[in-house]
C-alpha cells in the first residue's frame, strides 16, 4: 500500500502542477477619456495574452504591437490620444505641423520639432525620417507598401540600396520633402503609423524586438523578454527635451509599466479581480465575457466598438480556392450566426470587406447562408484538388473559429488538415510564403487608419503580395480591382470616393478571396485601483500607455 | 495452500496463481478492461445513441429535451450540459465547446486515439529498448559505451519540455525523413516523440539483466556450441527477459497516456479537431466555470486508466518476479527495523 500511497501522492502533484500549468496558458485588442484626476506615479501591471508580434516600431503589423509602442515611438504625425471617432483625427507628431501638400497631392512638406532628443540622449534629426523608411523596406516589413509610391522606393525595395531619391531631409532646417511618383490619397494617414517612425541612424537593420531601439515617446522600453514580457519606464529626455517641444503630447500619469505575457484569459480576469494585474489588453475570454460585463461594466469594464473585419482568406493563386465558384460556395455555408455564439457575442455578423462605420460602408448581402447553394457551385466547380490544409491561431475564439471553418470545407467535401499555430507567431507564419500549404485559414484585420483603402491596398492589391510578412493572405491580383484601388487610392476621400469603395467592396466579394463573418466589440477591463474614466481606447493604437492613472 | 505441487506447474501459470491472489491487482485489471470497453464502444454510441460523430458541430441547432426546445450553444456562448437521456442519449455529458460538439461521443473517441497512442508509443519503445538492451549488455566494449551514453543524454533532457518544443515545431511543419513523411496532424508526432524519449526507462534495466545473463552457463553453453551473437540474444537471453518486458510495458502504456496528456493539453500532442483526454481537458479548461464536468471527465479517465495500468504493472512484477518482492520486502523490513531502533537508513 506504500507504492499506492506514493503513487496517488504523485496524482495529486500532477493534479496540482496541471492546474498550474493551466494558470500558466493566451492576446488580442481595444478608446476616450482624459485625466480622472487620480495619483501621479505607480507602475502599471498590465497583461497580454500574447507578446506582439514584434517590439520593433517598423515590423510591427498587430494590434497588440501598436498598443504596446504607441506612446514609445511617435511618427512625423500621429493620432490624437481620444476614444472613437475623435481619436481618428490625424495631429502632428514629431512634426510641427501636418504637411504641405503641393505638385497636385505628389509632394508632402514636412518640418521636425526642433529640441527633440531620442531617450539615449541622441538628437533628433531630419535625415532620421529617410532612414527609418529604408529600414523598413530593407527589413521587408509588412507596411512597407504604404511606402512604395514615394519615388525610387520600389527600386530600392528591389535592390535594398539607398539612398531613396523621393526624400530629401536637411538636417539644420529640420525641413523633409516627400515627392510621390502620383499622388495618394492615404499618405497623410500612412505618415502617421509607426512604420516610419524616425529611428537612430545607427539602429541595426534587424529585428529589434529583445533590444527595443530608443525612444522619442514619453515612455521607453528598458526590457524585453520576447513570449515573456517587458517593461516601460519614463523617458528621461521626454521631460527635458520632447515634453517641452511637443506639449499638447500627454506626458502619462505613470512612472512605469510591466507587461506580462499570461496566455490564459481566465488566468487574466482573476487576476484583474484580485488586483494582481491592473489591465488586460485583450478582452476576456468568451467564456468569461457576459460575466464581466455585467458584474463590472461602468466601473472596470468598457465595451469597445472598433472597426474591424474577422474573415476567413481563401488562396486565389491554387487550386481548389482559384476557382470563384468553390470560394463562392464555401461563402454560402458559412454561417455567421454560428460564429456569433463562437464569440459568445463579441462579433456582429457580416459579409463585406469593409466594416460598419468605415466610410464607404453599404451593407449587402451576397451570400445568405444556404449549405444546399453551396453543395450546388461545388457539383458545379468540381474542384481536382480537395486536399487542403486550413489555419489558424491558437487563441480563444479565433481557434474555435478556425475549427468551425475547418469542419465547414469538411462538409462540402474537402479533406482538411487544421494547424493552429501560437498566437505569437501566427501571421508571421502565414505571411511567409514559404510556408507549405498555405490553402486557406482564420484572420481579422483592425482599421490602420480611418480610410476605405486601408481594407483594400494592404490586404486585397496585388502589389501587396509579399515574400515574408504577407497581408494579402488571400495573394488576391485582379488586375481590374488593383487598378480600381490604386485609382481610388490617390483621390482625397468624399462622397463620390466613398460610392466608389462602396461598389468596390461588393465588386471584391463577387470574387469571393474572402469569407468574411463579423466585426469585433473589444473591451477595456481593469482593476478597481485604475480610473476607468481616463481609459483612452485609440481606434488605431488601442489603449494609450499613457492615459492609465491609479485613483 | 496449492493442492498441487508447484514444481508440476510452468512459471507462467503460477505467475497468474499469484497475479489472481491479489484482489486490487484484479479489480484495476477489470477497470481498465472497462475502459477498453467503453472506448471500442464508441462508434455505436455515436451511430445509435448519440447520432453525430466526435468532430460533427452542433453550435446553431436545437434539441428537444422532454419535450422542451434547447439551443446546444447559448446565444451568450454557453454550452448546453449533461441531458443524460432527457435528449434520448443526445448531448448525454453535454456540449464541450462554443462548437456544440457531443462531449460523451469525443470522450469515447478521445479514449480511443489516447490508448492508442499510449498503447503503439510503449510498444515502439520496448521494441527499441528490446534490441539496444540485448546489443549493449552483450557486445560490452564501445557497442555498449555508444548505447549507454546515448541513454544517458537522453536520460539528462529535460524530457517533457523538449517533447514540447518537438511537438510544436512538427505539427507545423510535419516529419521529412525523406524515406517517411509525417504529416503535422498525425498521431504518429506524439507517438514518436514519447516512444524515443521514454526508451531509456526500459533500455537501462533490460541492458543490466543482459549483462547479468551473459555470464550464465546457458548463455556460455550456446556460445560454446557456436550460437552466432543474433541467435544467442534473441533466442538464449530474450526469452529470459519477457517478465521484465512486460511489467516495463504495462508501466510504459501509462507514462506514455500521462505523456500524451501533458503533451496535448499544452497544444503540441494530439491536433484538432481530433479529440484525446489530454486535448478535451484543455478544452474544458476554458470553461471550468461554467462546465467544470468538461475538464474534470477527462481527467478522470485518465487517472483511472493510469493508476488501474500502475496497479497491474506492480502486480505483474511481484507475480513474474517473486524474488523480486521477497528482496523489497526483506530490504522494507530491514528499513522499517533500523528506523524503529534510531539506527541510520542504508
Amino acid at each position: 500500500m506504500k507504492k499506492l500511497g506514493a503513487l496517488i501522492a504523485v496524482l495529486v502533484l500532477a493534479a496540482v502542477a496541471a492546474i498550474g500549468l493551466a494558470s500558466c496558458g493566451g492576446g488580442s485588442d481595444t478608446t476616450s477619456g482624459g485625466s480622472g484626476g487620480g495619483q501621479k506615479g505607480g507602475t502599471l501591471d498590465g497583461t497580454y495574452a500574447s507578446f506582439p508580434d514584434y517590439l520593433d516600431p517598423a515590423l510591427s503589423y498587430t494590434a497588440e504591437g501598436w498598443t504596446a509602442m504607441a506612446d514609445v515611438y511617435i511618427p512625423l504625425l500621429t493620432y490624437k490620444h481620444a476614444n472613437g471617432a475623435e481619436g481618428s483625427e490625424v495631429i502632428p507628431g514629431l512634426a510641427k505641423e501636418l504637411p504641405k501638400i503641393s505638385n497636385g497631392g505628389k509632394t508632402y512638406t514636412l518640418f521636425l520639432r526642433p529640441g527633440l532628443k531620442y531617450s539615449d540622449g541622441t538628437p533628433v534629426k531630419a535625415s532620421d525620417f529617410p532612414f527609418a523608411v529604408e529600414r523598413m523596406i530593407q527589413l521587408n516589413s509588412g507596411g512597407s507598401p504604404f511606402y512604395l509610391t514615394i519615388e525610387g522606393a520600389e527600386k530600392f525595395a528591389e535592390t535594398k540600396k539607398g539612398p531613396i531619391p523621393g526624400i530629401k531631409a536637411n538636417d539644420k532646417t529640420g525641413e523633409i520633402v516627400i515627392n510621390l511618383e502620383g499622388p495618394r490619397g492615404t499618405f497623410t494617414n500612412e505618415l502617421g503609423l509607426m512604420f516610419v517612425a524616425p529611428l537612430p541612424q545607427d539602429t541595426p537593420i534587424e529585428d529589434l524586438s529583445a533590444n527595443p531601439p530608443p525612444a522619442t515617446g514619453p515612455y521607453m522600453i528598458t526590457k524585453s523578454q520576447p513570449g515573456k514580457g517587458w517593461e516601460y519606464e519614463r523617458n528621461p529626455y521626454w521631460a527635458k527635451a520632447n515634453g517641452k517641444a511637443m506639449p499638447e503630447y500627454p506626458e502619462g500619469v505613470v512612472d512605469s509599466a510591466k507587461m506580462t505575457v499570461i496566455r490564459n484569459p481566465e488566468t487574466q480576469v482573476d487576476d484583474i479581480e484580485q488586483g494582481t494585474y491592473q489591465w488586460m489588453q485583450n478582452p476576456p475570454p468568451a467564456s468569461r465575457y457576459q460575466e464581466v460585463k455585467e458584474k463590472y461594466e461602468g466601473t472596470q469594464f468598457r465595451v469597445e466598438p472598433t472597426i474591424s473585419t474577422y474573415y476567413f482568406w481563401m488562396n486565389t493563386e491554387e487550386t481548389p480556392f482559384n476557382d470563384p465558384k468553390v470560394r463562392q460556395a464555401v461563402n454560402y455555408a458559412v454561417d455567421a450566426k454560428a460564429l456569433e455564439r463562437i464569440y459568445a457575442g463579441q462579433i456582429t455578423a457580416t459579409q463585406q470587406i469593409l466594416p460598419p462605420g468605415m466610410p464607404g460602408y453599404e451593407q449587402f448581402e451576397l451570400y445568405p447562408h444556404d449549405l444546399g447553394k453551396a453543395e450546388e457551385l461545388m457539383k458545379e466547380a468540381n474542384p481536382s484538388d480537395m486536399d487542403i490544409t486550413v489555419w489558424t491561431d491558437t487563441e480563444s475564439p479565433n481557434n474555435e473559429a478556425g475549427e468551425y471553418f475547418n469542419e465547414v470545407l469538411k462538409e462540402l467535401g474537402f479533406n482538411t488538415t487544421l494547424k493552429q499555430i501560437n498566437a505569437d507567431n501566427y501571421f508571421t507564419v502565414i505571411g511567409n510564403a514559404t510556408t507549405p500549404g498555405l490553402d486557406a485559414g482564420w484572420s481579422d484585420w483592425f482599421q490602420d487608419y480611418p480610410h476605405p483603402n486601408d481594407f483594400f491596398q494592404p490586404l486585397l492589391a496585388g502589389e501587396s503580395i509579399l515574400p515574408t510578412n504577407n497581408g494579402n493572405f488571400a495573394k488576391f491580383d485582379n488586375p481590374a480591382v488593383n487598378k480600381k484601388i490604386k485609382e481610388l487610392g490617390e483621390e482625397q476621400l468624399g462622397p463620390e470616393q466613398e460610392k466608389a469603395y462602396a461598389e468596390l467592396d461588393k465588386e471584391v466579394m463577387e470574387e469571393a478571396p474572402w469569407a468574411p463573418y463579423g466585426t469585433r466589440t473589444l473591451s477595456t477591463f481593469v482593476s478597481d485601483e485604475i480610473e476607468l474614466e481616463s481609459v483612452i481606447f485609440n481606434p488605431t493604437f488601442g489603449h494609450y500607455l499613457t492615459s492609465f492613472e491609479f485613483k | 495452500m496449492s493442492t498441487e505441487p508447484s514444481a508440476e506447474r510452468g512459471p507462467w501459470s503460477l505467475a497468474l496463481r499469484r497475479f489472481l491472489r491479489n484482489g486490487l491487482a484484479v479489480a484495476s485489471l477489470g477497470v481498465f478492461l472497462a475502459i477498453i470497453v467503453f472506448v471500442l464502444a464508441a462508434p455505436l454510441w455515436a451511430d445509435h445513441v448519440a447520432h453525430t460523430g466526435p468532430n460533427e458541430e452542433h453550435t446553431v441547432e436545437q434539441i428537444t429535451v422532454d419535450g422542451e426546445k434547447k439551443d446546444v450553444v447559448t446565444v451568450e456562448g454557453k454550452p448546453i450540459g449533461p441531458q443524460w437521456f432527457g435528449a434520448g442519449g443526445k448531448f448525454f455529458l453535454g456540449a464541450d465547446s462554443r462548437l456544440g460538439r457531443d462531449e460523451m461521443v469525443r470522450l469515447m473517441y478521445g479514449g480511443r486515439t489516447s490508448l492508442l497512442i499510449g498503447i503503439t508509443a510503449a510498444l515502439l519503445a520496448t521494441i527499441l529498448a528490446i534490441v539496444l538492451g540485448l546489443l549493449a549488455g552483450y557486445f560490452r566494449g564501445w557497442v555498449d559505451s555508444v548505447i549507454a551514453r546515448t541513454l544517458d543524454t537522453i536520460w539528462s533532457l529535460p524530457v517533457f519540455l523538449i517533447g514540447l518544443s518537438f511537438g510544436i515545431a512538427l505539427a507545423v511543419g510535419g516529419l521529412d525523413l525523406g524515406f517517411v513523411e509525417v504529416s503535422g496532424g498525425s498521431l504518429w508526432i506524439p507517438i514518436l516523440i514519447i516512444s524515443i524519449f521514454t526508451v531509456p526507462y526500459i533500455a537501462r534495466p533490460i541492458r543490466g539483466e543482459v549483462l547479468a545473463f551473459s555470464e550464465k552457463e546457458f548463455v556460455e553453453a550456446a556460445i560454446a556450441q557456436g550460437a552466432s551473437p543474433g541467435r544467442v540474444m534473441f533466442t538464449e537471453i530474450l526469452p529470459n527477459l519477457a517478465s521484465t518486458v512486460i511489467v516495463f510495458f504495462t508501466l510504459m502504456i501509462a507514462n506514455s497516456m500521462l505523456f500524451e496528456a501533458g503533451l496535448s493539453f499544452l497544444g503540441a500532442g494530439v491536433q484538432p479537431p481530433n479529440s484525446s483526454w489530454g486535448t478535451m481537458i484543455s478544452v474544458g479548461v476554458e470553461l471550468l466555470r461554467i462546465q467544470p464536468l468538461l475538464a474534470i471527465l477527462p481527467g478522470i479517465m485518465i487517472m483511472l486508466t493510469v493508476l488501474s495500468l500502475n496497479i497491474v504493472g506492480d502486480a505483474l512484477r511481484d507475480a513474474l518476479d517473486p524474488r523480486g518482492k521477497a528482496r523489497l520486502d526483506a530490504a522494507l523490513q530491514f528499513e522499517a527495523q533500523a528506523g524503529a531502533g534510531g539506527g541510520a537508513a542504508i
